[in-house]
């Protein structure tokens, strides 16, 4: 060891608050007989021996932490600040410096290589996040949504033929109108005029077949790549991590799973056809032009060309505008959401005028945004329209001047005009879709937001499969808080044997509920591991933990559906048989049997046409049918009566037998038929020695 | 009976009827060890101590709770009017970063990268840059307009109401917020 200290020097940059309160860089250099602090330029700033360092901490301030070092009289310094961003860093290097001190260095350390302040894994993740898309990302993404569309191509590839068609049919009408003058009308043909009009005809009728043709293609197909893209985006949401949703509030995810998938479905289906072949349209509408008069094609050509620089700049704005107000609806929705869930609070605190005035300003929001989103666009249509008639008035103005000088015939400047206006009519169709196209753009940004959120709790590379637990559980220096840098728990180490009765006390906030969440692997330790029969719970197929690992909740909660489907949630499977025996075996047999509709009787929305106790003891009775190796109890009657508790005791005692249980309760009494009992505080467990039947006994004394 | 600020932030007096300690902000003295602690004198105790804002966007001068390194509250200093000059000093440096809530003074930009939003804003603790998820996702509106901005880190930011933010922040807010 003494050699390797000898050649070892481990950097770590960190971060300090500066006399003048900005964050500056700092380096902590451990070298084999001291510790320097240097600042950015390299100075040193402050030198300690190594056989005078006693120990480094870390006191969390809120949102960041001080890296504390104390000598061995006792002498404290703080050395270093970081705020949440950095905390894996403060704590490699508060490691770096406890194993420095106890003459422990491993790994890089040892080789001398710098020790960085947050993995280069974190950094790059950062980096990536910062650099615009390269076109090859975007290419990925938009092939992405494309695969929603891709089982359809054939029908899609038809919907765009027949557009084709409908293009090329809808070229015939104006040229027709030019022979219907200057060879039917003008030169009084009647045979001519007749069979022309007959022509006109047969356009507009095959125009309208192939519409219909094209619609029913495009229902056809619409819906279902809705529900393709409904179901990938519910999948997303159902495999994402406890944590996720802790984070964010749940309720705009029905906006987004329904109005999402509906919006990008339309893109999909025949925005980008539409689109294309309306370019088309425009591109050969033009060249007609073009051939009728060059010069004053051209006049258009570049009064469009300015109107599309101006739209081109509108195009963004429009966007931000849409966001905000997708910001201040999903707000609103939130509020109002909130609000109802707590209907009953609201009441009991008479606050209905105040949540009425919070609404109002939601809603006034909601609304200003909506209105300045659609006085933006005000100008846009009668704009455009304004253009084509002066655009028509000058075609006439210049056309009728040639006609005059017979440079021109008068069937022309028709053909002309109705060439005309059906190219402005594209670009307006354009202008049409492009808006809708951004709209749609914007719920594809979200849709794929949401696809691309990695799951925090995810299923290993190669899941270990157990088919059959025995329920030996190893918690090994375990640590984990919800917030960084704040740890809830603190170097847990618990073993408890297959079949043993384990009971969890502590008072709230020691982390007796975090506890049983991590073992249920809601949420991954942030350092060390639970093994079930030696497998480590990120190892084991969440498929088989979920099965093995049953959990009886403190908040019940019930879906809206029967009784009976309440308690085979787990096993949907199950016969009536097994759902009466786990019914009996909860003790809530006996109220189902009673009621009109026995178990074929709704809950309602949460279970709100149940008690309490009937909801928890429902509750039990599907913890039970799912039969599982390891059961959790959190605080399972914690909210009900005397009388109700035991008979849920009861229950629970059935449910108990041959299981590894792990119960949290602050009713001792509960208890009193542990095995073990585990005390935490503060993180910490501080006793696991006592039976229940001590513990409760010295509660009790 | 001891002074309090009352919820219109004005001082009123305390009428005894809570169940915690106030302390008499001229009866305490805050110090800064050469190690950058901060030790604190009340009552006949005296040691490193540390200390909490408990109304840290609300009320960040008043409500200060004390307690020893292992959590033992002394008790809740009302307001920092009435300390002498070196304990305020001494407590304000403490402060700053109790909790660490980078007050935005300005943005400089704000870039949407794909799932994420890129921000680099002037704060009180120099230039930032934050990393954060959709915008409807991640702000909270206070009372008073101001708004907290929360990052991937959890980090929250204090983004002040926009009438006392320059025109190019407002443009950044007027484009994403």
């Amino acid at each position: 060891m003494a050699s390797v200290l000898a050649t070892s020097r481990i950097s770590h940059p960190v971060k300090d608050i500066s006399e003048q309160g900005k964050l500056i860089d700092r380096m902590v250099i451990l070298t084999s007989k001291q510790l320097e602090l240097l600042d950015a330029e390299g100075n040193v700033l402050w030198i300690i021996g190594r056989r005078e360092l006693d120990k480094a901490r870390i006191l969390d301030t809120g949102s960041g932490a001080y890296l504390e070092i104390s000598d061995l009289r006792g002498e404290s310094r703080r050395i270093a600040f970081s705020p949440l961003s950095g905390m894996r860093g403060l704590y490699r290097c508060q490691r770096s410096i406890t194993d420095w001190v106890n003459e422990d260095l491993k790994g890089p350390a040892q080789r001398g290589a710098p020790i960085e302040s947050r993995s280069s894994a974190d950094e790059k993740w950062d980096e990536e996040k910062t650099k615009p898309l390269t076109l090859r990302q975007r290419i990925r993404i938009i092939s992405r949504l494309a695969h929603y569309a891709l089982p359809y191509r054939n029908q899609i590839l038809l919907s765009a033929g027949v557009l084709l068609l409908t293009v090329a049919l809808e070229m015939a009408p104006p040229y027709l109108f030019k022979e219907i003058i200057d060879g039917g009308v003008l030169p009084s043909s009647n045979s001519k005029f007749a069979g022309l009009i007959g022509l006109l005809l047969t356009v507009y009728i095959l125009q309208a077949l192939l519409a219909v043709v094209r619609t029913s293609i495009s229902i056809r197909i619409g819906s279902q790549v809705m529900s393709h893209i409904r179901k990938d985006m519910f999948d997303k949401l159902i495999s994402l991590s406890v944590r996720f949703y802790e984070r964010r509030k749940t309720v705009h995810f029905i906006g987004r799973v329904q109005n999402d998938a509906n919006g990008i479905q339309g893109l999909l289906t025949k925005g980008i056809t539409s689109i294309l072949v309306q370019l088309l349209m425009a591109c050969s509408i033009l060249v007609i032009l073009f051939i009728l008069d060059w010069q004053i094609s051209l006049l258009i050509v570049s009064a469009i060309a300015i109107s599309c620089t101006l739209l081109w700049r509108v195009f963004p704005v429009m966007r931000s505008l849409m966001n905000r107000k997708w910001n201040a609806d999903y707000w609103l929705q939130q509020y109002i959401s909130e609000t109802l869930h707590g209907i009953r609070v609201v009441k009991a605190f008479h606050r209905d005028e105040k949540e009425k005035e919070l609404f109002r300003e939601y809603n006034e929001t909601s609304v200003r945004r909506m209105m300045d989103q659609q006085r933006y666009t005000l100008w846009l249509k009668p704009g455009i329209s304004l253009a084509i008639s002066t655009s028509v008035a000058m075609v006439w103005f210049f056309g009728g001047r040639q006609v005059m000088n017979g440079a021109m015939s008068f069937g022309t400047v028709i053909a002309f005009t109705a060439y005309l206006s059906m190219f402005l009519e594209q670009l307006q169709g354009n202008f049409r879709i492009t808006k809708a196209f951004n709209a749609s753009l914007m719920s594809a940004d979200r849709i794929l937001e949401l696809l691309h959120t990695e799951a925090e709790v995810s299923e290993s590379k190669h899941p270990i499969a157990m088919p059959v637990m025995r329920g030996e559980i190893v918690v090994k220096s375990l640590a984990f808080g919800y917030e960084k840098g704040i740890n809830v728990l603190k170097d847990v180490n618990l073993h408890i044997r297959a079949g043993e009765k384990i009971g969890i006390v502590g008072r709230s906030g020691a982390g007796k509920t975090t506890l049983i969440h991590l073992l249920c692997r809601f949420y991954d330790p942030d350092a060390g591991s639970i093994e079930i029969d030696g497998v480590d719970l990120r190892q084991l197929a969440i498929s088989d933990l979920r099965r093995h690992v049953g959990i009886v909740f403190q908040e019940t909660y019930l879906f809206d559906g029967t009784i009976a489907d309440n308690i085979a949630f787990g096993c949907p499977e199950a016969s009536p048989e097994q759902i009466i025996a786990a019914a009996r075996q909860a003790n809530a047999h006996g109220f189902i049997s009673r009621l009109p509709y026995g178990y074929d009787t709704n809950v309602g929305e949460r279970g709100e046409h149940l008690s309490g106790g009937e909801k928890q003891r429902i509750s039990i009775a599907r913890t039970l049918l799912q039969n599982p190796s390891v059961l959790i109890l959190d605080e399972a009657t914690s909210s009900v009566d005397i009388e109700t508790e035991r008979e849920i005791q009861e229950a629970l005692e059935q449910l108990c037998k041959g299981r590894t249980t792990i119960a949290i309760a602050h009713r001792l009494h509960t208890l009193s038929n542990t095995d073990r009992i585990v005390q935490l505080d503060k993180g910490r467990i501080i006793d696991s020695t006592k039976s229940g039947y001590e513990y409760v006994g010295e509660g009790v004394r | 009976m001891s002074t309090i600020v009352n919820l219109s932030g004005t001082i009123a007096e305390d009428e005894g009827t809570h169940d915690w300690l106030s302390i008499n902000p001229s009866q305490i003295r805050f110090t800064k060890s050469e190690g950058g602690l901060l030790q604190a004198a009340w009552q006949g105790m005296r040691g490193t101590v540390t200390v909490r804002r408990l109304f840290p966007i609300t009320r960040g001068d008043s409500y200060i709770a004390i307690a020893d390194p292992e959590g033992n509250e002394w008790g809740i200093l009302l307001s920092n009017v009435g300390l002498d000059e070196l304990s305020r000093a001494a407590l304000s440096s403490e402060l700053r970063v109790s909790p660490y809530l980078p007050l935005i003074e300005g943005i400089s930009s704000i870039r949407r990268r794909f799932n994420h939003y890129v921000w680099v804003v002037d704060t009180d603790y120099g230039q930032l840059h934050m990393i954060t998820g959709p915008i409807y996702e991640i702000t909270t509106n206070l009372l008073n307009g101001s708004r907290v901005i929360t990052d991937l880190d959890d980090q929250k930011y204090l983004l002040p109401p926009d009438n006392e933010l320059d025109k190019l922040s407002r443009k950044w807010i007027g484009k994403f917020l």
